[in-house]
């Protein structure tokens, strides 16, 4: 700082100031204010046009639809999202054609297993293979802070089922710390006719122990959920869930369902170690 | 023996204070001349209904106090509101005779990238919503008797915030002042960062998003910087001592309180005004950095608004106000 300066600042603090504040303002001013618009400074921070995990873990499921018989196998869990656009998530597929502050919604489409008898040995002897579907759809999802809400419609386009079937959910997202989380989610799924018929109902009696049994749409399944995240680090994570679901409604009175190999409660979980990328 | 150098100084000392604002439209002096600015920054604690309710007697007090002191010319020249969320504050800055008012951004003027601290990376593809979800906007305004000659904004990215506070859109505003007599604009930036308890967040999470607004802002100041002095004043919700230091150290700037407090006898506090309450005992805070050309110096500082109305008091925030001078080199 320049010595002429110093002295310019020190004397007029101490000597000056007291009259150096009679600028010319315009007191009268009863005026509606001028209002300013600013312009928006942005930054260059890049977003990765990729982004996804994958998670290699354990799963246990029934074994069909309805099955009392739970099997635990080695499971992956994959995501890959380009450009929060176009996404493929374990047997889903889909892209986000409307993001709005509170609404997702796209088109989707899945791969549904099946039920073959190959599968649940002789259990369901009889009864006719229901292989795997290729349903196309759409999705809408809301969020509203850490309350999330998500719905899925399926039609078969494979000719399996032949039918439709929904699904909704809502959670909520409970932090504990900074590392872990864990979410909440209440679920029902509806069937239409021809799905329900094809994965409850009994067409064809001969050969099987089941009586014929015409299974009418509706809700069919309702869930509960807790699914956690335990962050290891910035780009790894472990990851829980559990699912208990309840079958209702046709389904519940379904032959199969009500069998020694059947039960209207269905249990699932799901553990693995995530790399996101 | 008083030296010809000391008595040049001191007449040219005097003679700009009295030519000081003689005329607005003046060009840039030839000779040092003192310009004296009065800055409040004043968080309103204006939420909407139905967070709070009955405020609006609160505000009109507010432009009360504003326009008495404009009666009686002690008016702040440039005012910085934060939490002006409630449409029912328009009256601070629509009432007060303040020719000039700078919004800052609203609740669809939102950066768009990151993702919220709570999202679960696990759940579906499509319901991890990583664009910000804000429903208020930045609650900013600068308020300012002196031309703003332009204006910038930067909200805050969707990473860079926690809990509550990542439903209003927070940001950093900027306002260029041509203050007249001084030899270049002015800079004034207003911001409003995250809270800490308040935010209802787990700590590490509120303190990263802090620490990332911090960075913004430094990365704003530079992005701005034209050689203007600067003026940094605002909510930064900097009590927490790690928050400050980081704060401090990251951006560079001089804290008002810290420099009039050691500058015994050059600077005064207001009656009333707990010395702990213009440092590390409050969230509001004044910042700043001489020009290239222009020096900035407080010399006077108080907490104010302190008044009570049917028992309550006017916000949740005392009004910070400083008084600068700023000398053209």
């Amino acid at each position: 700082m320049k010595i002429w300066t110093i002295i310019f600042v020190s004397f007029g603090l101490l000597g000056a100031a007291p009259s150096s504040s009679a600028q010319d303002v315009n007191l009268k001013y009863s005026g509606k204010p001028i209002y300013i618009q600013s312009e928006e400074i942005e930054d260059e921070r890049k977003k990765d046009n990729w982004s996804g995990r994958l998670g290699i873990g354990l799963q246990i499921a029934p074994d069909f639809l309805g099955s009392s018989d739970h099997t635990l196998t080695g499971a992956l869990d994959f995501k890959a999202s380009y450009k929060d656009i176009i996404f493929i998530e374990n047997n889903k597929i889909g892209s986000i054609l409307y993001k709005k502050r509170l609404l997702r919604a796209g088109i989707i489409g899945r791969a549904s297993l099946g039920r073959r008898n190959d599968l649940v040995l002789a259990d369901l002897q009889g009864l006719r293979d229901v292989d795997e579907a290729f349903e196309v759809g759409i999705f809408a999802g809301t969020s509203l802070y850490k309350l999330f809400l998500s719905a899925e419609a399926y039609f078969d386009v494979s000719g399996v089922h032949n039918g439709a079937n929904v699904e909704a959910e809502i959670g909520y997202t409970y932090e504990f710390n900074s590392k872990f989380t864990v979410s909440p989610i209440l679920g029902a799924v509806w069937g239409s006719d021809d799905y329900m018929q094809t994965y409850f109902g009994v067409d064809d009696a001969a050969g099987t122990s089941f009586e014929p049994y015409k299974a009418g749409g509706g809700f069919y399944e309702m869930y509960a959920e807790v699914a956690m995240e335990h962050r290891l680090s910035k780009n790894w994570l472990v990851k829980g869930s559990m699912r208990f679901s309840d079958l209702v409604g046709s389904a519940a009175k379904s032959p199969i369902v009500r069998s020694d190999d059947g039960s209207t409660d269905q249990l699932s979980a799901f553990f693995a170690v995530v790399w996101l990328f | 023996m008083v030296s010809m150098m000391k008595i040049t100084a001191i007449a040219l000392a005097l003679m700009s204070a009295v030519s000081v604002g003689a005329d607005d439209s003046a060009s840039a002096p030839d000779t040092p001349e003192m310009i004296e600015l009065r800055v409040l920054s004043y968080n309103i604690n204006g939420l909407p209904a139905p967070l709070k309710k009955g405020k609006k007697p609160h505000y009109a007090r507010i432009a009360e106090v504003l326009k008495e002191r404009r009666a009686n010319g002690t008016q702040p020249h440039i005012v910085l509101i934060q939490e002006a969320f409630d449409g029912k504050s328009d009256i601070v800055a629509e009432t007060t005779g303040y020719k000039y008012v700078l919004k800052g951004p609203g609740r669809k003027d939102e950066s768009k990238r990151g993702d919220a601290h709570w999202v679960q990376k696990t759940r579906k593809a499509y319901a991890s919503f990583s664009d910000p979800q804000k429903f208020m906007g930045s609650g900013l305004l600068i308020l300012s008797d002196y031309p703003i000659i332009d204006a910038r904004h930067k909200a805050f990215n969707s990473d860079e915030c926690a809990g509550f506070d990542c439903m209003s859109n927070k940001s950093i505003l900027l306002a260029r002042i041509e203050v007249p007599g001084l030899g270049r604009p002015l800079d004034i930036v207003n911001s409003h960062f995250n809270s800490r308890r308040a935010a209802k967040a787990p700590k590490k999470a509120a303190f990263k998003a802090h620490s990332r607004q911090t960075n913004t802002l430094k990365w704003f100041l530079e992005k701005t910087h034209t050689g203007n002095p600067v003026i940094v004043a605002g909510d930064f919700n900097t009590k927490e001592e790690r928050r400050y230091s980081y704060f401090k150290e990251t951006i560079g700037f001089k804290d008002a309180g810290v420099e009039c407090l050691d500058a015994v006898g050059r600077c005064s506090v207001g009656e009333g005004t707990r010395i702990e309450e213009l440092l590390f005992k409050t969230n509001d805070k004044h910042f700043y950095a001489d020009g290239d050309d222009v020096l900035v110096q407080p010399r006077r500082m108080e907490r104010n608004f302190d008044e009570m109305l049917n028992g309550k008091p006017l916000s949740d925030h005392l009004g910070y106000e400083v008084v600068y001078s700023l000398l053209n080199e």
